[in-house]
C-alpha cells in the first residue's frame, strides 16, 4: 500500500515536472516577454508595459490577421469537403484490409517531413511542373499558367498537409455512432439519404468541429508554407511571429502575437470541451 | 407471419437451422433460449436486417425476403433502445412519420396520442440521456408503434431494467399488445418473462426450435430434456420400463422403487427413460413421520432455503443424485422445516410426471 503511494507520487511528480519544463516555463517566458519593454543596455532590467499589445492594433497587422483567418477558413472548408467523404468511405468499408489501406494512405504522408512534401508540391505546381504539363497536354489550357506563388497555392499546400487532421477526428466520430442507430433509422423507414442527413451527419458534428478547429489552428501557424508556396506575398500570423523574432529581433511583439493566439486556442479548447460534454456524457 | 424452412449461417456456422414457424395476427409470441441459440438472428431475419440463406418469410401472405427493413410493415424495439441521442423524445417518436413526409400537424397529433397511451406526455422535451431506463424503453416502444406495424419485434426489451420495473413493464407490454392488436414477437432468455407474458412460447436451442406451445404446455409437458431444464427447474430421475399395458406403465425408478402410473406414452418394455418432476410436484416428509415408507425414495437434506411462501430443500438421494423440492407451508405444517442432514422420504403426486426418452 505504502509502496504504491510512493510510486503514485513519483509518476505524478514526473508528469508534473515535464509539464512545467515544456509548457509552463516557456509560456510564462512568452507572457513576460510580451508584457515588458526590451532595453538593450540592460537586458535583465524588465519594465512592465502594454506597448507590445498596443502595437498589434496597427492596421498593417489587421490585414495580416484577416488574411490568415481567410486562408485558414478556406483551408478548413476545403479539408471538410474533401475529408468528410473520405472518412465516410473508411467508416462504411466492411473489409478490414481496405479500411487499413485507406487509413495508412492518409497517415503515411503525415510521417514524412512536411518540408520535403512542400518542396514536392513546388515541383508539381511550378510553371513547367507536372500539373501544368497535364493540363496543357489534355488541351484544358492553351499554355502553362502561374499557379505557384499565389494564395491558391498556399491553400492547396495547407489542405494537402492538414487533411489528415480533418479525416481522423471525423472518422473517429463516425466510428462512435452505434450501428443500432443506423438500423433503427432504417427500421423506421429511412432511406440511405435520410439516414445520412438525419442521423449520421448530426452525430458526427463533434468530429467536424474538432477537425475544423485543429485544421484552422494549424494553418495559422504554418509560416513555411506561405513562404515557400506563396512567395513573400502572403504574410500570415505565423510569418509575422517568425519575422518579428528572427528578422526584426522584436521579441516583445512576437511574444504578444503569440500570447493573443494562445488565448484564442485556449478559448477554442474550452468550447470544444463543452461540445464533447453535450455529445458524449 | 409464416417462416418457411429458414436457414442462416455466418462464416460456415449454422445459426438458424431450417426453422418453420407460423404466427397468427395479434398473437404475443416469445422466443426463448440461451444466448447464442439464434433467437436474435431469427428476429433480425424477420426485421429484414439479415437475409435468409434459404427459405421464405411471409408477412400477410406476401413474401418479404427481398423487402428492406424500411419497407417492411415490421418495427423493432432494440435491446439497448437505440434512441437517437441528438433528438428529444418528441423527435424520436416522430422520426418514422417525419421520414414519411407527413404534415407537421398530423405528426404532432399522432405523437401526442401515442405519448398519452404510453405515459410519456410530460417527457416529450427531454433528451434521451435525461431519461430513466423505463422511460427510454417506453420511448423506444412509442417510436416503433407510431408506424402502425403489423408485427412489433422486441429484442430483450426488459433485460436492462431492475426486477420490479421489469415486472411492471411486462404487464404494460401485455396490455399494450391487447389494446393495439399488433403481433408482438419478443426475444428473451428469461423463462419467467416468456411464460407470464406470451400466448405462445417458442423454445430455441442451437438454431432449432425445441418446442412451440402455450406457456402451460411448455412448462408442464416439455418435449425434451433441454426444454424441461431450460424452462423452470426440473428433477430428472433415471428409470426403466418394467411393465407396460395400454392403460398403465410401470417404472423402476433410480433402481430403487417401482412406480405405476397412467400410460400416456408409447415406450417399450425394458426401455430406459427419464422421469421428470418439477420441484413443486415433489412431496417430502421426515422418515419418522412418514405415513408410507414403501416405494418412496430416501434422501438426506443438503440445504434448505426459506422463500417466504415456500421452503426449498436440496436433497441428495442414495444414488448421489441431487434433487430439489419446493413445498408450501400449510395449516397442517405451519413451521415445517428440515435440519441439515436429516433423512427424509421423497414422493410425488401420482400422474403429474413427464416421461421422456433417455437421450443421453
Amino acid at each position: 500500500m505504502k509502496n504504491n503511494d510512493i510510486f503514485k507520487k513519483i509518476v505524478i511528480a514526473n508528469t508534473f515536472f515535464w509539464i512545467v519544463i515544456t509548457a509552463v516555463i516557456p509560456n510564462l517566458l512568452l507572457l513576460i516577454a510580451s508584457l515588458t519593454q526590451q532595453q538593450y543596455e540592460q537586458p535583465l532590467n524588465l519594465r512592465f508595459s502594454l506597448e507590445n499589445f498596443h502595437q498589434l492594433f496597427s492596421p498593417l497587422y489587421f490585414k495580416v490577421y484577416l488574411n490568415s483567418i481567410k486562408i485558414s477558413v478556406f483551408t478548413a472548408i476545403i479539408c471538410l469537403i474533401v475529408g468528410y467523404p473520405y472518412a465516410y468511405i473508411i467508416y462504411k468499408e466492411d473489409r478490414v484490409y481496405i479500411k487499413n489501406i485507406l487509413l495508412i494512405g492518409i497517415l503515411m504522408p503525415f510521417w514524412t517531413s512536411s518540408l520535403i512534401r512542400t518542396y514536392s508540391i513546388i515541383f508539381i505546381l511550378q510553371f513547367n511542373g507536372i500539373l501544368n504539363k497535364i493540363l496543357v497536354g489534355f488541351g484544358i489550357l492553351q499554355r502553362p499558367v502561374n499557379i505557384l506563388y499565389s494564395e491558391s497555392a498556399v491553400i492547396f499546400g495547407m489542405v494537402y498537409t492538414l487533411i489528415p487532421l480533418m479525416i481522423i477526428p471525423v472518422y473517429l466520430s463516425l466510428r462512435r455512432i452505434n450501428n443500432d442507430l443506423v438500423e433503427s433509422a432504417k427500421d423506421l423507414g429511412a432511406h440511405s439519404f435520410q439516414i445520412f442527413f438525419r442521423v449520421i451527419l448530426p452525430l458526427s458534428k463533434s468530429g467536424i468541429t474538432s477537425g475544423c478547429f485543429i485544421v484552422m489552428l494549424s494553418s495559422l501557424g504554418m509560416f513555411y508554407l506561405s513562404d515557400l508556396l506563396g512567395g513573400s506575398k502572403n504574410i500570415l500570423i505565423g510569418n509575422l511571429i517568425k519575422d518579428q523574432i528572427l528578422l526584426g529581433g522584436n521579441y516583445g511583439i512576437g511574444a504578444a502575437i503569440s500570447t493573443i493566439f494562445y488565448i484564442f486556442v485556449l478559448l477554442g479548447v474550452l468550447i470544444q470541451k463543452e461540445n464533447y460534454k453535450i455529445n458524449f456524457d | 407471419m409464416v417462416l418457411d424452412s429458414i436457414s442462416k449461417s455466418y462464416d460456415g456456422n449454422l445459426i438458424i437451422d431450417n426453422i418453420d414457424l407460423s404466427v397468427k395476427n395479434g398473437e404475443f409470441i416469445s422466443i426463448l433460449g440461451p444466448s447464442g441459440c439464434g433467437k436474435t438472428t431469427l428476429l433480425r431475419l424477420i426485421g429484414g436486417f439479415e437475409k435468409p440463406d434459404s427459405g421464405s418469410i411471409f408477412i400477410n401472405n406476401i413474401k418479404v425476403n427481398d423487402i428492406s427493413p424500411s419497407n417492411r410493415k415490421v418495427n423493432t424495439v432494440f435491446q439497448n433502445y437505440a434512441l437517437f441521442p441528438h433528438m428529444n423524445v418528441f423527435a424520436n417518436i416522430a422520426f418514422g412519420l417525419m421520414i414519411e413526409g407527413k404534415s407537421k400537424s398530423y405528426v404532432e397529433k399522432e405523437v401526442k396520442k401515442i405519448a398519452e397511451l404510453i405515459g410519456l406526455e410530460k417527457l416529450l422535451n427531454r433528451m434521451p440521456d435525461q431519461l430513466s431506463g423505463g422511460q427510454k424503453q417506453r420511448t423506444a416502444i412509442a417510436r416503433a408503434i407510431i408506424k402502425k406495424p403489423v408485427i412489433l419485434l422486441l429484442d430483450e426489451p426488459l433485460s436492462a431494467l431492475d426486477k420490479n420495473l421489469r415486472q411492471k413493464m411486462q404487464i404494460e407490454l401485455k396490455n399494450l399488445q391487447k389494446d393495439l392488436g399488433i403481433t408482438f414477437i419478443l426475444v428473451t432468455h428469461d423463462q419467467e418473462e416468456a411464460l407470464s407474458i406470451s400466448d405462445r412460447v417458442v423454445v430455441m436451442n442451437n438454431g432449432i426450435i425445441q418446442q412451440i406451445g402455450t406457456p402451460r404446455d411448455v412448462y408442464e409437458t416439455p418435449n425434451n430434456i433441454f426444454v424441461a431444464r431450460f424452462v423452470g427447474e426440473i428433477n430428472i430421475f433415471d428409470a426403466e420400463v418394467t411393465n407396460v399395458t395400454p392403460g398403465r406403465i410401470s417404472l423402476l425408478v433410480e433402481n430403487e422403487i417401482l412406480y405405476d402410473t397412467k400410460n400416456k406414452w408409447s415406450f417399450k418394455l425394458g426401455e430406459k427413460v427419464k422421469l421428470l418432476f418439477r420441484p413443486e410436484d415433489l412431496r417430502t416428509d421426515t422418515v419418522k413421520n412418514a405415513k408410507i415408507l414403501q416405494n418412496v425414495l430416501i434422501g438426506r437434506v443438503e440445504s434448505t432455503r426459506y422463500k417466504g411462501a415456500t421452503l426449498e430443500s436440496s436433497i441428495v438421494l442414495k444414488s448421489g443424485k441431487e434433487i430439489k423440492a419446493s413445498e408450501f407451508f400449510d395449516e397442517d405444517d405451519e413451521d415445517f422445516d428440515y435440519k441439515i442432514g436429516e433423512k427424509i422420504t421423497v414422493n410425488w403426486i401420482n400422474g403429474w410426471e413427464v416421461i421422456l426418452r433417455d437421450e443421453e
